[in-house]
This record gives C-alpha cells, sequence and structure tokens, in this order.
C-alpha cells in the first residue's frame, strides 16, 4: 500500500523501486490523501491493483485506514500488508527481507525496516523506537552512519510507520493507527498496543527503505521546530492520557497545565523560547482531548499482555544518560569560535581600571562615610526594602498633592539598587558614587576588547568612558538615572552585538536595556533604531534582537498609556527622579560633550586666572580635537563596517541631545526645565570613543602616539571636574539621610501618617506646594506623571486653597482643613532669588499670625512650623500597588515577563572557551586551519 | 550554526582584504582595483565628514521648535477676613514732665485718627498694653479694622486711616502725621537720629493675637551696631513697646533700622523730637519703608524756604554738627559692595530746576547725601540702584522761630487700587508721581463724594488738594507713587499713600 500526499517530488523514484523489487507484491493498493500536486496522476500512471483517493486530505494513517476500509477484508491470516509513504522508496530486495524475517517468527505482527536517509543514503534515518521511563518516545538511531552497528538488535518497541510491514488482521483488529495521532508516535503508538495484544514488532536491517523526513513532515513542505515540538508534546500527552491506569487518570489530567508551565520554564532556562508556545498549546489540546476515550477502550478491549511487556522494553535511566552524553559530546565538537582578545589583566585593562578608581576616590572619597547623598537630582531613598518595592507599579504615590497612577520604572532601577545594600538603601547610591568612574571604565574596556585585537584601543576607550564629560557632569549634578545609563551603555552594545547567536545574551541584553531605558528614556528612540538597523544586517537574529525591546515596553507601558491618555505624550521621555531646574544648553556646548551650562568646569577654572570667558571653549575643544580627529578619521581607514555605525551612534545621540534640549516638559513650581541631555551626550560619546577605537586598531603598529595622545587629553580635560568635585562645592552633597527637619522627622516616625506642607516662594510671586507624607518624600516615590501634569486635578486644588489661605490672613478654616488633610507641619525652605523673598515674608508673616500654628524655628530645610493639635485620623492616601485590581495585573504583568527574561538570561549553555591549538571543525566537514597560539584566551 | 557573527568578519576585513597588508615591506604595484577601493574610502570619508558637518551646522543655525509646559496653577483668593491697620498713636516724650523717670517713655497727648472703608464700617480698638503706660486710652495706637461683607466674603474691602497731631509742649514743638499702617514681619526704618538733642523712639505695635518676638538689625554711618537687647523683644498680642533708639547707638548721626518679627508681626515707627540747644526744632513719624529694592520713589518732598530756615539756623543758640536743617537723602544698602545710585530730583510742577546725580554708595554704611539749593517747593526723589537699597528724605520747613521737619520716606508703588485718608491738619495735599513712559488718568473718589480724574504725565508727579480728614479711593491706574503732606506755618508733616495689604490677595499656587 502506498500513501502519497503532494509527493510528487518523490513518486517517481518510490514507484521504480516499488517496481523492481525481487519480491513483488501480490497486490498494490495506491492511495492519494488529498495531494494537490502531481501525485495522483503519477500514481494512475504507474498502474497498481487499486487506486483510492481519499475524500478529503488525511494523515498518513488515516489514509490508510480510509484505504483498509474501501478493500476487501483480509482472507487469511497470513495476509500482510505494506505499508509505504511517498517518500519510502526500498531497496529492491526489501520485501523480500520483511517477508523473510516475519515468515519465521509466527509471532511477529509488525516488522519494521531500517529506514535510511534519502539524501544521505548510507546515513539511518531511524530503526525502532522506544519510549523512555517517563512514556517520551525516542528514536533508536537517528543520524548515525550505517556501519551495521545496530543489526544485531531486532525486537524493537515499536517501528517508524513507513515501511511497515504489518499482518493485515492484526491491523483490523486494532483499529488501524489512532487518529488522533496524525503523525508523530502514530506507529509506536499502534506497536506499544500490537505487543499489549501479545504480538511480536521487530526491526529488520536488512531491509532498507528510504525516508525523507520524519512523520511530521509527511505531506509537508516544512515544519517548523516550534511545531514539531508541539506535535511531539501533544502525541506524548495524548499517550500519557490513553495508556494510564484509570486511577491516575484525573491526576494525569490536573497536571498537564501546571507541568506545562513548569516545563516552559525549563525550556526557557534552556534557551529554548521558542518551545514555550507548543508546550503550552499541548497541554491545552491535550486537556480538552476528545479522542482520549475511544483510545482508552480501544486499547482495554485489545490489551491481553500486562503493561510489563511494554515496559521491558522501554530505555533505561542508564541508556538515557549514555544517549545524553554521546549527544553533548557531537555537539562540542561541532562549530567552534576562536578569536583574539585582549586579556584583561595582560592587555592592561586591570591599570585602567584601576586608575578610574583612584580618579573615583579622589573626585567623591568625601562622601566615603555618608549614610546617603542629596542635592541637584539626588534624594535619600526609602528606609527599608519592602517600602522601596511598594513603589513600583500602580498606586498611590505621595508626591505634590497625591495621585494614583503609574510608577516610573526608574522605580524599579532604584528598588533593585537599594535592595543590593538591603540594610540601608540609600547606601547603595553612595557606592555607585565611588565605584562610578571603575565600572564605567570596565564596561567600556570589554565593550572594546570586543573590537579590537590590541591593547592600546580598548585601554584609551575605559579612560574616554570614565572621565566622558556628560558622565562627570551628571554626576556632579546628580542625575542618578543618567550615570546608571552611561555605566551601562557598553554592556548593552556588547550584549545587542552578542545576541544576534545566543538567546541567553539576548535576555541579557532586554534587561540591560530595560535598565537604560528606564534611567534615561530619551535613549529609548535611539537605541531601537539601532536594534532595527542591526537585525537589518543579522536576519538570522531577527527574534533574538527584535526581543530586546520586550521587558521596556511591559514596564513602560502603564506610563506611556496615562500620559497619551493626558495628551502629553513627549512628556515620557521626562528624566526620572527628582526634577533639577536648569538652562537650556546650546548646540555649541552639546557639541563639546558638555550637557548644561558651563563647560566642563573650564570656565570657571580659567577665570580664576582673569582669562577672558572667551578663552574656555577654545581651550575645551583643543582638548577634544584628538579625539574627534580619531573618531573622523576612522572613516578614511579600512573598517568602516564598524566605524560607520558607531559614528552613526554618535550622530544619533547628538540629534537626542539636541532635541530633548527644547522639550521642556518638566516643571519645578512655576518654572518648566529642559530635560537633561546627559546620558544622549553618552550615547554621542559612546559613538566618538567607538569609532576611535577602530582608528586606533586600524593603524597597528603606529597606534601608540595617537593613544597616549587622546588619552592625555581626555584626562586634562576631565582634570577641573574631578577637583572640583573633590574640593569645590557641588550640587552633590553628603547626607544624613533626613528628608525634613529633625522636629518633623521625630513626629513622623510615631505616626506616619502624618504629613508636611511644603510652600516654597516661586519668583513670580506664586507659591508652589508639596505634601510630604511620613518621613518625606524619597528619591523612589518621586514620579514624572507629577512633575510633567499640566492639569489640576481636585486634590490638587485642595491643597491649593489651603496653601492659598496659610499664605495669608484668612478666615478659613485652617485647622480643620489640617485635621482633615492630616497635615502637622508646614515648611518654608529658605530662597535666594529677590521676586521669592517677598513672597516667602508673606507667607512667613501669615504662618507666624496663625494661632493654630507653633513656630518651631529655622531648620536646614527651611522655616517649620507645627499644628500641634492635629486630631487622629486616617491619612488621605490611596490604594498602595497590590490594593487594586489594575495594580495587581500591571505587577503580575511586569513580574512575569521580567521573571522570564531572567530566566532566559541564565547562561545555562557552556561558554565558549577558547582553547589554544584545538582543531576547528567547519559544518562542511573540512578541518579550517589551526588556531594560532599567540593570541591569549579570553 | 555557520554563520555565527564573532567578530571575525571584523577582524578580517572582507571588503578591503588586500588592506591587510599595509604593513608589508614590500610595495606592490598600483592597481585599477587598489585605486578604486582608496577611491571609494575616501568617498566614504568626505560623506561622513560632510554629514557631520552639516549636522553641527544645522544644529546651530536651526531654530527647532521648543516644547514648554505650563506649570498647571490657580489663584486663590483667601477666605477674608477682618482688615486690620495700625495707626502709631500719640506723641511720646522720654521722661516725664517733671523730668523724672529719664529713660521712659510718656504719653503727649493723643492724635487724631481719621478713617475709612469702602464697606462703610470701620472698628477701632486702642491698644490694650503700652510701655508708655498709654495702654486702653485713645493716646495709645489705634487698631482699626473693618469685618469681611457678611454676604460676599470675597468682596474687595479696602481700609485706610491716617492720624495727625500738633503738638506745643516744652521741647516738643511741631505736626506729625502718619498713615496707619499694615503689621509686618519685616520692615526697614529710614530716619532719626541720637546725636545730642535729638529723640529717636521706636515703637513697635503687635496688633495680631500672638506675641510678636522682634529682633533689631541697627546700621549707622559707621557701618552695623551690635548691641544688646536688639534681639529676643517681646511685643505683646494688642500691645506697644517704645525703645529709645539712643538706648541701643548714642551719638547715631544717621540710623537705619531693620526691623524683624517672628509670630505675631508689629508696626514698627520712629518718632524722633529735635531740640536745638533750647530751642524745639520739630517733629515727626517716620514710618516704615518698603523693602530694600531697585528703584525708591519719594514723591511729595517739601522744601521749605532756605531764607527762613537760614534765619532760624542763625539764632538758635548752639552751633549744629551737623547741621540737620539742611535737605538731605539717607541712602543704605545692604551688603559689602560699592553701589553706584542714580538719584534724580523731579520738580512738581513741572517746571523749575530739578537735580540729577550720581553717587557711589558704600554697601552697610548709612550715608546722607546733602541735596542742596533747591528752590523752595516739591519735589519727587528717585533713587535708583543695581543692588537693593533703601532711602528717604529729611526737609525742613521754618516759619518765623517755628520750624518743623519731615522725614519723607519712599512710597510703595501702588497697582490698579487704593484707598487713602487725608489726616486732619493744615494744607492736605495729594502728591502723585507717574513712573511710567506714558500718561496716567488716576481717578480721585472720596467716600463721600464724586471722582476727580487727575492726569500724571509720563515721569511726572501732580498734586492735588484734599479735603482733611476724608478717605479717598484711587484707581483706573497702573503704576504710581503718592504720599499726602500737610504744611502749614512751621509746621511740616507729610505720609506715603501704603498699598492695601497684600497679606489678604489673591496668590497664585502652584501645587
Amino acid at each position: 500500500m502506498l500513501v502519497a500526499l503532494n509527493g510528487a517530488r518523490y513518486l517517481p523514484r518510490t514507484l521504480a523501486a516499488l517496481a523492481a523489487q525481487t519480491r513483488r507484491p501480490d497486490s498494490t493498493v495506491f492511495v492519494d490523501a488529498g495531494s494537490t500536486d502531481a501525485s495522483p496522476s503519477l500514481l494512475a500512471a504507474a498502474g497498481s491493483t487499486r487506486l483510492v483517493t481519499t475524500p478529503a486530505r488525511r494523515s498518513f494513517g488515516g489514509a490508510v485506514t480510509h484505504a483498509m476500509q474501501v478493500s476487501p477484508p483480509a482472507e487469511s491470516e497470513n495476509e500482510w500488508m505494506w505499508l509505504l509513504g511517498h517518500d519510502n522508496a526500498p531497496d529492491p530486495t526489501a520485501l523480500a527481507a520483511l517477508l523473510g524475517a516475519v515468515e519465521v517468527a509466527p509471532s511477529v505482527a509488525i516488522a519494521g525496516p531500517k529506514l535510511m536517509r534519502l539524501d544521505e543514503p548510507d546515513v539511518i534515518a531511524s530503526f525502532g523506537e522506544s519510549l523512555t521511563a517517563y512514556g517520551r518516545s525516542v528514536s533508536l538511531v537517528d543520524g548515525e552512519l550505517d556501519q551495521a552497528q545496530h543489526d544485531i538488535h531486532s525486537d524493537h518497541l515499536g517501528v517508524a510507520a513507513g515501511g511497515m510491514l504489518v499482518r493485515r488482521t492484526v491491523f483490523a483488529a486494532l483499529g488501524g493507527f489512532d487518529p488522533a495521532l496524525p503523525s508523530a508516535d502514530a506507529a509506536l503508538d499502534f506497536a506499544v498496543r500490537a505487543r499489549l495484544a501479545g504480538h511480536r514488532v521487530i526491526g529488520v536491517p536488512a531491509a532498507r527503505v528510504t525516508s525523507a523526513g520524519p512523520p511530521e513532515l509527511f505531506g509537508r513542505k516544512s515544519v517548523s521546530v516550534g511545531a514539531q515540538n508541539r506535535i511531539r508534546r501533544f502525541a506524548q500527552l495524548h499517550r500519557r492520557l490513553a495508556w494510564s491506569p484509570t486511577v491516575a487518570l484525573p491526576l494525569h489530567w490536573l497536571t498537564l497545565v501546571p507541568l506545562a508551565v513548569l516545563r516552559s520554564l525549563g525550556h526557557l532556562v534552556a534557551k529554548r523560547p521558542g518551545a514555550v508556545g507548543g508546550e503550552l498549546g499541548a497541554a491545552f489540546r491535550a486537556a480538552f482531548d476528545g479522542s482520549i476515550p475511544a483510545a482508552r477502550s480501544n486499547i482495554r478491549r485489545n490489551r491481553t499482555m500486562s503493561w510489563a511487556a511494554v515496559d521491558a522494553l522501554r530505555l533505561s535511566w542508564a541508556d538515557m544518560r549514555e544517549r545524553r552524553s554521546s549527544e553533548h559530546s557531537a555537539a562540542a565538537s561541532g562549530y567552534m569560535t576562536v578569536r583574539d582578545r585582549p586579556g584583561f589583566f595582560v592587555g592592561g585593562g586591570a591599570w585602567v581600571v584601576l586608575l578610574a578608581a583612584i580618579a573615583g576616590v579622589v573626585a567623591f572619597g568625601r562622601f566615603v562615610d555618608a549614610p546617603a547623598l542629596a542635592g541637584g537630582g539626588l534624594l535619600p531613598l526609602s528606609t527599608t526594602v519592602s517600602k522601596l518595592w511598594s513603589h513600583v507599579g500602580y498606586g498611590w504615590h505621595d508626591i505634590a498633592s497625591g495621585f494614583t497612577g503609574a510608577a516610573d520604572p526608574f522605580a524599579i532601577v532604584l528598588a533593585v539598587l537599594g535592595s543590593l545594600t538591603f540594610w540601608s538603601p540609600s547606601l547603595s547610591i553612595v557606592l555607585l558614587y565611588l565605584a562610578a568612574l571603575p565600572l564605567a571604565a570596565l564596561s567600556a574596556w570589554f565593550c572594546a576588547a570586543r573590537l579590537t585585537q590590541r591593547a592600546w584601543p580598548p585601554a584609551v576607550a575605559a579612560i574616554a568612558w570614565a572621565v566622558a564629560p556628560p558622565f562627570l557632569a551628571s554626576l556632579t549634578g546628580g542625575h542618578l538615572g543618567a550615570v546608571i545609563a552611561h555605566i551601562l551603555l557598553p554592556t548593552l552594545v556588547l550584549a545587542v552585538v552578542n545576541a544576534a547567536r545566543n538567546w541567553s545574551m539576548s535576555a541579557l541584553a532586554a534587561l540591560l536595556f530595560a535598565a537604560i531605558v528606564a534611567s534615561a528614556p530619551i535613549l529609548a528612540p535611539a537605541l531601537v533604531m539601532g536594534l532595527v538597523a542591526w537585525t537589518v544586517v543579522n536576519p538570522r537574529g531577527l527574534l533574538r534582537i527584535l526581543g530586546i525591546p520586550i521587558p521596556a515596553a511591559a514596564l513602560f507601558a502603564p506610563l506611556v498609556i496615562e500620559q497619551v491618555s493626558r495628551g502629553n505624550w513627549l512628556a515620557i521621555f521626562a528624566e526620572p527622579g527628582l526634577p533639577v531646574g536648569d538652562v537650556v544648553p546650546t548646540p555649541l556646548h552639546l557639541l563639546l560633550g558638555v550637557p548644561s551650562h558651563g563647560l566642563a568646569g573650564w570656565d570657571l577654572f580659567l577665570a580664576q586666572f582673569g582669562l577672558p570667558p572667551g578663552i574656555a571653549p577654545i581651550v575645551v575643544a583643543a582638548l577634544l580635537a584628538p579625539l574627534a580627529i580619531l573618531a573622523l578619521v576612522s572613516l578614511f581607514v579600512p573598517g568602516f563596517r564598524r566605524s560607520v555605525p558607531a559614528l552613526v551612534m554618535a550622530l544619533m545621540g547628538f540629534s537626542t541631545a539636541v532635541a530633548v534640549s527644547q522639550l521642556m516638559v518638566t516643571t519645578i513650581g512655576s518654572t518648566a526645565t529642559p530635560i537633561w541631555a546627559g546620558p544622549a551626550l553618552s550615547l554621542y560619546w559612546f559613538g566618538l570613543t567607538g569609532a576611535m577605537v577602530v582608528t586606533l586598531d586600524v593603524v597597528r603598529r603606529a597606534e601608540v602616539a595617537p593613544a597616549l595622545v587622546a588619552a592625555v587629553t581626555l584626562v586634562a580635560l576631565a582634570a577641573p571636574m574631578v577637583t572640583v568635585a573633590a574640593t569645590g562645592t557641588i550640587a552633590v552633597a553628603a547626607s544624613n539621610g533626613r528628608l525634613l527637619p529633625a522636629f518633623a522627622s521625630a513626629e513622623a516616625a510615631n505616626r506616619p501618617e502624618l504629613g508636611t506642607l511644603q510652600i516654597t516662594a516661586q519668583p513670580n510671586g506664586g507659591i508652589a506646594t508639596t505634601v510630604h507624607r511620613g518621613l518625606g518624600t524619597t528619591l523612589d516615590e518621586q514620579s514624572t506623571l507629577a512633575a510633567t501634569d499640566d492639569s489640576l486635578g481636585p486634590r490638587d486644588a485642595r491643597i491649593a486653597t489651603l496653601a492659598g489661605n496659610l499664605a495669608s490672613r484668612s478666615g478659613f478654616d485652617i485647622a480643620g482643613e489640617l485635621d482633615a488633610l492630616q497635615i502637622a507641619f508646614v515648611l518654608l525652605p529658605n530662597v535666594t532669588d529677590d521676586g521669592a523673598a517677598g513672597t516667602r515674608q508673606r507667607v512667613a508673616d501669615a504662618l507666624d499670625g496663625n494661632r493654630s500654628l507653633t513656630p518651631i524655628g529655622a531648620t536646614a530645610n527651611g522655616f517649620l512650623w507645627n499644628y500641634g493639635n492635629i486630631a487622629d485620623g486616617p491619612a488621605p492616601v490611596g490604594p498602595g500597588p497590590l490594593d487594586t485590581t489594575l495594580g495587581v495585573w500591571v505587577i503580575i504583568g511586569q513580574a512575569v515577563v521580567i521573571g522570564l527574561t531572567l530566566l532566559l538570561a541564565i547562561p545555562t549553555t557552556k561558554r565558549r572557551r577558547v582553547r589554544a591549538a584545538r582543531v576547528d571543525f567547519r559544518i562542511d566537514g573540512t578541518t579550517a586551519d589551526p588556531v594560532s597560539t599567540d593570541g591569549v584566551t579570553a | 550554526m555557520a554563520e555565527e557573527p564573532s567578530g571575525e568578519e571584523f577582524v578580517k576585513n572582507e571588503v578591503f582584504p588586500e588592506q591587510e597588508e599595509l604593513q608589508s615591506s614590500t610595495r606592490r604595484p598600483v592597481t585599477a582595483r587598489g585605486l578604486a577601493i582608496v577611491g571609494g574610502r575616501a568617498a566614504v570619508g568626505l560623506a561622513g565628514v560632510g554629514v557631520a558637518a552639516l549636522t553641527i551646522v544645522a544644529s546651530v543655525f536651526l531654530q527647532l521648535p521648543v516644547v514648554q509646559s505650563t506649570a498647571p496653577s490657580t489663584l486663590i483668593t483667601p477666605v477674608a477676613t477682618a482688615q486690620q491697620l495700625v495707626c502709631p498713636g500719640g506723641i511720646l516724650r522720654l521722661a516725664s514732665d517733671s523730668g523724672q523717670d529719664a529713660t521712659a517713655a510718656f504719653g503727649l497727648g493723643s492724635a487724631t485718627v481719621r478713617s475709612g472703608s469702602s464697606s462703610g464700617s470701620v472698628d477701632s480698638v486702642d491698644a490694650a498694653a503700652s510701655d508708655a503706660g498709654t495702654g486702653g486710652t485713645p493716646a495709645a495706637p489705634t487698631i482699626i479694622s473693618t469685618p469681611p461683607d457678611a454676604t460676599d466674603p470675597s468682596q474687595r474691602i479696602l481700609l485706610s486711616g491716617a492720624q495727625s497731631e500738633q503738638v506745643d509742649s516744652g521741647d516738643y514743638v511741631g505736626l506729625a502725621a502718619a498713615d496707619c499702617g499694615i503689621a509686618s514681619g519685616d520692615s526697614w526704618l529710614v530716619g532719626g537720629a541720637t546725636t545730642t538733642g535729638r529723640t529717636t523712639l521706636l515703637t513697635l505695635t503687635n496688633p495680631t493675637e500672638v506675641s510678636a518676638t522682634v529682633n533689631l538689625e541697627l546700621f549707622g554711618e559707621n557701618g552695623a551696631i551690635a548691641a544688646p537687647g536688639t534681639s529676643g523683644i517681646i511685643v505683646p498680642a494688642s500691645g506697644q513697646r517704645v525703645l529709645s533708639l539712643a538706648g541701643f547707638a548714642p551719638g547715631l548721626v544717621s540710623p537705619v533700622v531693620h526691623v524683624m518679627s517672628t509670630g505675631g508681626q508689629v508696626q514698627a515707627t520712629m518718632q524722633q523730637s529735635v531740640l536745638r540747644g533750647l530751642d524745639p526744632g520739630g517733629i515727626d513719624i517716620v514710618e516704615s519703608s518698603g523693602s530694600p529694592s531697585t528703584m525708591s520713589v519719594i514723591p511729595g518732598v517739601v522744601v521749605g524756604d532756605e531764607t527762613a530756615i537760614a534765619a532760624v539756623r542763625s539764632s538758635t543758640s548752639a552751633s549744629e554738627v551737623p547741621d540737620d536743617f539742611a535737605t538731605v537723602l539717607r541712602l543704605f544698602a545692604p551688603g559689602e559692595e560699592v553701589v553706584p545710585v542714580t538719584v534724580r530730583v523731579v520738580p512738581e510742577s513741572g517746571s523749575g530746576a530739578g537735580a540729577s546725580f550720581s553717587y557711589d554708595l558704600d554697601g552697610g554704611l548709612v550715608t546722607d547725601v546733602p541735596i542742596q539749593e533747591l528752590e523752595p517747593g516739591t519735589y519727587t526723589v528717585i533713587v535708583e540702584s543695581p543692588i537693593p537699597s533703601v532711602a528717604s528724605v529729611r526737609a525742613s520747613s521754618a516759619a518765623g522761630p517755628a520750624t518743623d521737619f519731615a522725614w519723607f520716606t519712599s512710597a510703595q508703588k501702588l497697582g490698579a487700587l487704593a484707598q487713602f485718608t487725608a489726616a486732619v491738619g493744615p494744607n492736605p495735599v495729594l502728591h502723585v508721581y507717574n513712573p511710567t513712559i506714558a500718561e496716567s488718568t488716576v481717578s480721585l473718589t472720596p467716600l463721600d463724594g464724586p471722582a476727580v480724574s487727575v492726569v500724571v504725565a509720563a515721569g511726572s508727579s501732580v498734586a492735588v488738594a484734599l479735603v482733611a480728614g476724608t478717605s479717598y479711593s484711587l484707581g483706573e491706574f497702573d503704576s504710581v507713587h503718592a504720599a499726602v503732606s500737610l504744611t502749614g506755618n512751621g509746621m511740616l508733616a507729610r505720609y506715603s499713600v501704603h498699598p492695601p495689604g497684600v497679606g489678604s490677595s489673591p496668590i497664585r499656587i502652584y501645587p
């Protein structure tokens, strides 16, 4: 019986082979299982006893069963049926060998030939199938060169369907192949049922039949790995449910989905994310599989032997271990990459990092005993890890007048950072400041070492990255997000470059991408464009690269939805953290790598010597010249495939910086402030440094002089900034970790629901208000939703009414409103602006004249008044991140995405260790040149 | 897996493979292919440099649209409450009638207070306690207030009052008048002297319901003066403290006092009397100036007849050093820097000679700058300085043997709406100065009469005669400075018109 389904490609050969049999079949039944190509005409032309066409497209098993139904029933016990697929071209003696084997063993009901690969006739495609202890089907031989090494085995648990010789009566009695198993495991299931019915199943090594591929491929052009996994997993689950004892059936059914989830996690850890969908799909399909009762009753009807007959032929654990180890050794002997890279210690990376560490200690050493940092964009973090994590997700934010909304993704970055020093979260920021320079040098060195074999370029790149002007400006200005983005940027690029071939690297890149974009949202457009470009260069890694922004998208989704629903979508790019008032930098400042006013400290430094202000830009430009020249020269030397992407990155960084400095979406009190361009300039600097590395790499032995010049000028450029950080006054300063005056903090420690109303006089005569609840508003409580809000809510109006009346002689029931809002303190910070001084005096006068308030006195934070008679009551705060359905879903969604990415990122595959003098096997079987041994292993 | 990108493709440049041998010692022959490669590379490089240059030029010259959020804000009008003004109270003297208790203050009669409010009702209360022993009597400071409109609390109610007192009692002779002012936590007094024969009393009146703690900063011609007792002065609620400035700083020619209170607010005034030898030289109440500002306007400076003054000067029994008959401008700028000050003296009539001069003022030192050779008449003095400063003018008048002087304090800017009361006294005149560059029409409306329109040319001032004891509202202008003067035979008094209290004005809130 020959079944064809779209097999016109193979049929001529198969038909010819069939005709050439030494033992011709007594009758032939050709079945067309619903082909759409030339198969039916080929079959008809070949001439057969009977030509059957199924009414619709059928699987191999289905077609056989259909042909059986339309054929006359078996006339004797010894009537055999030989099942062939269109690709199963038998050797001339195949049928003779099969019949010879079954004749000498009457108990045999099924005999299978040795299936050989169609394209490689001396390689075994399949010879016998078996089961593991857990019921996974295993092809006993797959892809081994046929050296008759398996010819000693004859009794098999199952054989492949193609080329199978089966006793017709048995086939009819067993009801043929299980219709629920169209391809995978259909023959195995059939063979197991035959064995249970007391028959033997043997393999006949002398009979050789070709096969084009696994049964899933029958009738299809191709089948994806994911689909194959799904089909096989479903077949296994179907068999499990069909074969299991009735007692165990509910247990099996109930564990279907949980097991699928667990196995999916396993797939992720094993870097097979493509198998997850099939795993879950198969489990759900098996759970609602209506064909189970029929399959079960079939077995019950025909079973005469106990399951022990089957168990004896299962593969033992020992066999499985042996198979697995031989598979691993086969994989390990495959393609290996060997690269020369400069060693971290030998290549000088360690020295550069050490130098950066010394510079870091010089610049920020005075913070070494500080418990927290404040000033600029910095504030202390929450005091406990649980509070840190309570500020992520969707919930109540105690900032400004308070609101319920999505947290910034940056809150998660801060929560992770703070959790590293769980005994005192704020300490993590101090440690980050102390380690920032060496960390930046380290990440830049490894990224640059990926581009070059030489030692000088990574060292200069590490120096350039550690003392980059935008980095130092972000550090001294307390722009924590920009600092984190700068440190992580080279590692992201490194991971993205490797992600094209590696799921683990792809997941790592996704996490780094999420961290960088959360810390500096302005980098998102440039980075996404870079990823898209990288997929164009590496279409093979499409999924692995396009998946990189997914975790970031999951983190940003709630925020983006809220901002877009406000109609303020540009505010998505607002710098997270405490808003810092800044001037708009000019494009020329940005070109010199300076994200704000001033010139990397050179303007003040030169002014000390009485030099005119016009000198500073010239000096800075001169010091930047070596880097700029080396970067541009990279376009003229070989290797433009590296230099053009680097310089395009620089261009995108610069363009981003120019664009965001025009985006004044954040307001502080009455004034709007531009987005900090530091991270965009970091990208700009990254591109320049990368191009410089290319040039230094290409000039080879001539590299030393330009590398030294670049390193010296870059260090000189950074010198004033480092000096100012070390000795002068910068925005960032050591803090005792308190956000409010000690009096208010002490009171709030006992009654955390108490609020402090901060009234800040504005230069335009207005006042800005914000309510601190408890110990004060920490860095992780900051929200860009609050900072970019351009409308007033009812809560804002209520606070405004209270503040407006507090700031005036008024007949308002201030005490009652303070009770209702649980505000026990009013804080009036000092102001420097003349315009604000008059307003501050007015507010101070009004607060002084208020009988309800007791002046506490001047504090470091400003003048403090206490409302002593505050009534007990609940604080008017909203739900926490887990108190609303939406909040729970946001947390679950983000946790699932991040968790799965983390699982995928855990490196489980062996690292490609480079060893000297190992012979490199190519896939085409040729042997590559032996690796030179002078390279250092990385 | 064969296509694994390992970075090798970077190292082995497949596009220009022959460049690998750049270092080779033997020169290879120049081929057409080699030339094409070098040319292509130069093209890439030049294109890159071009893009870089274009980007830089575009970023500098292309004007990108600026996206600027407006901070959300709301204008909160405070719930109206009773407005309160403090009239400084009767003239005080050191030592009793019998010359006893030379350090204690005693009342010298009570002042005549007139007040008015736009709602028509004014409550008037005498301060409950005073160092001068006048607590609860009409001689005590008067606290006038008006309740908010019961039906419409948001209705703006204007309140004003003024007092005047003419004394002729032994050493104390002259006319003094003052506006009823708002208590404040921060005020500056520019005037007074503690040289021989000059008595300057500092009065602090607290109209609020909480006691105030007052700290004083004293400055003189030699800089800041540290004196015991200038800090932590408690002024009880509804009480008046009277302090002799000589107790802190005797022999001071040019005092300036900065009064800061916490807790309740106080209204601070100075009361100065002059005795030249045995001849009384006049009396005046110095009201607080505004906070230091870069432009001080002193309207309504009345300069008396120099010949009459010279006659009195020559007849005084003691030769005075310094001579405080002269018209002087007292200037003070907090801080250490030298402040270049520009002074303009603009005659009121529009004609006549003014004066204009510059002066380098030493920061931290109080300086009296004489303004000489002014024709008798009324002037507006404008002081401009790049760093905020305070200023006031002292001038004298004489008629026969009678002399009087007055401190002309700077008048704060009035915006849109104000109200004042003409004190009871001889020849009350309103002086209005228009600091803007456009002509301004001011409507002057007596509370019980029809409005009068007054046109004030840009940068000049006009005088309008008033009815004594009547309250007027000023309206329909953008920005003016105003003062009221009272002049009689050898009598001189003048006070500035204060803007309505900002304490209850609407305020913009940025929540």
